[in-house]
C-alpha cells in the first residue's frame, strides 16, 4: 500500500448546481467559504460558524448538511447544490409566464406568497432544506416541519409565515409531480 | 473563526486510517462527522496538524445485524439519522432509533456518526448514554492490533474514552432487546435539538407479572454515563406497580450526585433525573406484550 501523505493544497473534483468544479483549495477551506470565496456564490450565508444557526445549509448529495462544518476538501467526489442552484431547478409546469420570468422554484414561490422572509439572511438555508424534506417526504406533517425546521434559526419572522410558506409548497409540489427538483 | 492550517489526508481503507495516525502520532486527529471537531477547529479549540478524514471508509458505514449473537454491528461512520431511520435498527434495538430523534437537528444528524459520538463523548449526548445502557462493546484498530473495549471500561470522563491516540474506533457492537425486554428513553433539554440537561434509558423484562432483569442509565449528572445496577437490583424481583415507580425515583434520586454549582442546582438535577427515571421506566412497562 502506497504511504499516503497529509497535504496543505488539496485538490479538488465536485459539481457544484450540476457543473463540474475543479480547483486546488488551501486543506483548512471550509466548503461555505469555498463557495462564497472562490466560487462567488454569495447565496450560502454564514452565521455561527459552528453549526448552530443553519444559515450556511447546502445539499451533499441532495442532503442538508451545514457547510460551515465541512472542509472544501471533503466534497470531492460529491455533488453540492446551493441557493443558487436552487434558481435553475425548471419551474412548475403550471407557471404564469411572470413566475416563469421570475424563475421560481415551487419552495421559493411559496416563500414569496407566504411571506416566509424578511430580511433573507437566514432564507437559503430554509428553502434548501425544505427542498430536499418534500422531495424526501411529499406530505410532511405540521409537526414533521417544524422539527426538520428545528435547525434553522430566523431572527425576523417569528417563523409562523415561514411554516406557512413550506405547507404551501406541499401544494404546489404536490400539485406538480413532475417538478423534480433536480 | 477559521481552522488553523492542517494538512488533509483521505483515507479509503481502515488500514489507510490507521496507517495515517501512526506515521502522524498525536499531530492527527480523525475526521467522522465534523460535527463537533469541525466547531472546535473553528473556534480553535482543537490544532492539530493533520486531519484524517475516514469519510470515505466504505467498510464503516453498515449496520448489520448478527442473528446468532443477537447483536447489531454499527460501523463507526454510520450516521446519527441512519440509525433513525435503520429497519434493522427498529425491529432489532429500537431504543437506537428513539435516542437518535433526540441528537440535534436534520443537518446534524445526516453528518454526525455514532463513532465520532461516543470517541468524543459529551457525557450528555445520547450514544454514549445508550451504549452504557445496554452493555455495547467498543471495537477499535490501532499499530498494535484490534481490542475490544466493553462499555464499562469506554467513557473515562468528559471528552476522554479509553481510544489511545492512533486508535481508530471501527464498530459498535449493540445488544439487540431480549424476548420479553421492552425499552423507555427520556430526555430533558431546554429547547429542542439541544444537549440534554438529563436523559434516562431503561430497559425492563418481565416474567409472570414480575420484573427479572433491567437496565437503567442516566446521561448529563456525571462525568459520564451512569449505569445505576444497585437501583437495578432493587427492581428486580419486585412486580411494576404504582408505589415501586415512586420508590425508585427515589433511589434515582439518592444515588446520582451530578456536579452542579449550587445545591439548589444539584436538588434541580436529581429531581430530573430521578422524574426521567421513573417515565422511561413506566414507558418500558407499558411497551410489555399484554399478559405479561
Ligand atoms: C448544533 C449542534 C447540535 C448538536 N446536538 C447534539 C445533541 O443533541 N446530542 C448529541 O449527542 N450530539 C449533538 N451534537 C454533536 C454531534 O452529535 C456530533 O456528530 C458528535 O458529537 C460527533 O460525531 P462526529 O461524527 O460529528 O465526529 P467528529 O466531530 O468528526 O469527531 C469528534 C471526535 O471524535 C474523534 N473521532 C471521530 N470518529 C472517530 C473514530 N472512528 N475513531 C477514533 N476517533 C474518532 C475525532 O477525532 C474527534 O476528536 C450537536 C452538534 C451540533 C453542531
Ligand atoms: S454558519 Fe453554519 S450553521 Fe451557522
Ligand atoms: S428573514 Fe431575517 S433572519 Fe430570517
Amino acid at each position: 500500500m502506497a504511504e499516503m501523505e497529509a497535504a496543505d493544497m488539496v485538490v479538488i473534483d465536485t459539481v457544484v448546481n450540476g457543473r463540474p468544479v475543479h480547483r486546488t483549495v488551501s486543506a483548512r477551506r471550509l466548503l461555505s467559504d469555498f463557495l462564497r470565496y472562490d466560487l462567488q456564490l454569495t447565496g450560502t450565508h454564514v452565521g455561527c460558524e459552528h453549526g448552530v444557526c443553519g444559515a450556511c445549509t447546502v445539499l451533499l448529495d441532495g442532503q442538508p448538511v451545514r457547510s460551515c462544518l465541512t472542509l472544501a476538501a471533503q466534497v470531492s467526489g460529491h455533488h453540492i447544490t446551493t441557493i443558487e442552484g436552487v434558481a435553475e431547478m425548471p419551474a412548475l409546469p403550471a407557471a404564469t409566464t411572470e413566475e416563469r420570468v421570475r424563475h421560481l422554484h415551487p419552495v421559493q414561490q411559496a416563500f414569496w406568497e407566504e411571506h416566509g422572509l424578511q430580511c433573507g439572511y437566514c432564507t437559503p438555508g430554509f428553502v434548501l432544506t425544505t427542498i430536499a424534506l418534500l422531495e424526501a417526504h411529499p406530505d410532511p406533517s405540521d409537526e414533521e416541519i417544524r422539527e426538520t425546521l428545528s435547525g434553522n434559526i430566523c431572527r425576523c419572522t417569528g417563523y409562523r409565515n415561514i411554516i406557512r410558506a413550506v405547507h404551501r409548497a406541499k401544494e404546489l409540489w404536490q400539485t406538480a409531480p413532475s417538478t423534480e427538483g433536480r | 473563526m477559521k481552522p488553523v492550517p492542517i494538512r488533509y489526508l483521505r483515507a479509503t481503507t481502515v488500514d489507510e486510517a490507521v496507517t495515517a495516525l501512526a506515521r502522524y502520532g498525536l499531530d492527527a486527529k480523525v475526521l467522522a462527522g465534523g460535527q463537533s471537531l469541525m466547531p472546535m477547529l473553528n473556534m480553535r479549540l482543537a490544532r492539530p496538524q493533520v486531519v484524517v478524514d475516514i469519510n470515505e471508509i466504505r467498510d464503516l458505514m453498515e449496520i448489520r445485524y448478527d442473528p446468532n449473537a443477537r447483536q447489531l454491528v454499527v460501523g463507526a461512520l454510520v450516521r446519527h439519522q441512519q440509525l433513525l431511520e435503520s429497519s434493522l435498527v427498529h425491529a432489532h434495538q429500537p431504543l437506537l432509533s428513539a435516542a437518535a430523534r433526540y441528537i440535534g437537528h436534520w443537518a446534524i444528524r445526516n453528518r454526525g456518526t455514532i463513532g465520532g459520538s461516543v470517541v468524543h463523548h459529551d457525557p450528555s449526548a445520547e450514544w454514549p448514554l445508550v451504549t452504557a445502557c445496554l452493555g455495547a462493546e467498543f471495537h477499535v484498530q490501532g499499530p498494535q492490533g484490534r481490542r475490544v473495549i466493553p462499555a464499562a471500561d469506554f467513557f473515562v470522563t468528559y471528552l476522554t474514552t479509553a481510544v489511545q491516540a492512533g486508535e481508530l474506533l471501527t464498530a459498535v457492537v449493540i445488544p439487540c432487546l431480549g424476548p420479553g425486554e421492552s425499552w423507555g428513553f427520556q430526555e430533558y433539554a431546554r429547547r429542542h435539538g439541544d444537549f440534554a440537561l438529563a436523559a434516562a434509558a431503561v430497559t425492563v423484562t418481565l416474567s409472570d407479572g414480575v420484573v427479572t432483569a433491567a437496565r437503567i442509565a442516566v446521561g448529563g449528572v456525571a462525568d459520564r454515563p451512569v449505569v445505576l445496577s444497585e437501583v437495578t437490583q432493587h427492581v428486580v424481583g419486585q412486580a411494576p406497580t404504582a408505589q415501586l415507580e415512586v420508590q425508585l425515583g427515589q433511589w434515582v434520586y439518592d444515588a446520582v450526585n451530578p456536579l452542579a454549582e449550587s445545591p439548589d442546582e444539584q436538588a434541580y438535577k436529581r429531581d430530573i433525573a430521578a422524574v426521567l427515571v421513573r417515565r422511561a421506566f413506566r414507558q418500558a412497562i407499558n411497551r410489555q406484550p399484554a399478559g405479561q
